[in-house]
């Protein structure tokens, strides 16, 4: 037998490590900890990135309907329907309404004012990940 | 309750597994086993999912393999975590002198550099191929090929001699 042949067949034959004793204990506390945790908290973490992924998609989507729709007109129906909620839906709508025909209306250098909103608001974003990024890299190389 | 019951039932079951195979990738018993807990945690959260699973030890084996692997991108700079390494490593090390021979052979294991312990890990404990571990680590198909045989020419050196 030679030298690699040997080394193969005690590598595959070398069985799992033993754990230390505490670790069984120490995984079944934090699993306990979770498991006493109210039902929405563990619908949260369990399901986060579909929540987050939904919310994300829910408020493009509302961004979006916002600029092709008549938030008035919309919303005129809702009041329609529940006379009592009609001041909240209609200084609401309102809003909205001057907020789309600000966006729409508005320029910056000859840019609509929405174009440089959303340049800004990615800007921002993606300032904050380098950042965060950066910090983690810089505590990661120090510790 | 039943459910943390039967939770506990799957961590004793692969726990060993699990274990081994972080401590194995990290070369450190502490980062194991934060490891191994994250991993079971992982898996309680998907507890309902992997009980119809029939490939329970598949999916741990794997999240136990990935998340060893982040670990030591993110806590060692990745410079120094798969660089060309010339020199060889310090093979004159004092070795315990354990009387079993696995224990040995184990030692040994946790001896190797980084950029040679990792790829022989996933090589000879994971049954990946050289393909799959070259994706794996972000590395080149020839990189692989070199750190597994330098890997191997180590722990021959290391323990070979003892070897009847």
């Amino acid at each position: 037998m030679n030298d690699h042949d040997w080394l193969d067949e005690e590598l595959r034959n070398l069985p799992d490590l033993t754990p230390p004793t505490n670790l069984l204990p120490d995984i079944m506390k934090r699993v306990e900890e979770r498991a006493s945790q109210p039902i929405w908290t563990r619908f949260w973490r369990e399901h986060w990135t579909l929540i987050r992924n939904s919310s994300l998609g829910l408020s493009m989507a509302l961004l979006i309907l916002l600029f092709w729709l008549s938030p008035v007109r919309l919303l005129s129906s809702v009041v329609a329907l529940s006379p009592a909620l009609s001041p909240i839906f209609r200084v609401t709508a309102e809003i909205l309404d001057i907020a789309v025909t600000i966006l729409n209306s508005g320029r910056v250098f000859e840019t609509p004012l929405w174009l440089v909103v959303l340049a800004v608001t990615a800007a921002s974003y993606g300032t904050c990940i380098v950042a965060a990024s950066t910090v983690q890299r810089l505590a990661a190389t120090k510790s | 309750m039943a459910q943390v019951q039967e939770f506990e039932t799957l961590v004793r079951n692969y726990q060993n597994m699990v274990f081994s195979v972080a401590a194995r990738i990290v070369g450190s018993v502490a980062d194991a086993e934060d490891i191994t807990q994250e991993v079971f945690i992982k898996a309680y959260d998907r507890f309902a999912d992997l009980q119809q699973s029939q490939s329970i030890g598949g999916w741990l084996k794997t999240v136990a393999t990935n998340l060893s692997i982040n670990h030591l991108n993110r806590y060692r700079a990745r410079w120094r975590f798969f660089s060309e390494q010339e020199n060889e490593p310090e093979l004159a090390a004092p070795v315990e002198k354990p009387d079993d021979r696995r224990e040995l052979l184990e030692l040994a294991i946790h001896k190797l550099p980084d950029a040679q312990r990792v790829p022989l890990v996933l090589f000879h404990f994971q049954d990946l191929s050289y393909d799959e571990i070259a994706a794996k680590l972000g590395i080149s198909l020839a990189k692989v090929k070199t750190d597994i045989h330098r890997g191997r020419e180590t722990l021959r050196k290391l323990i070979g001699n003892r070897h009847e």
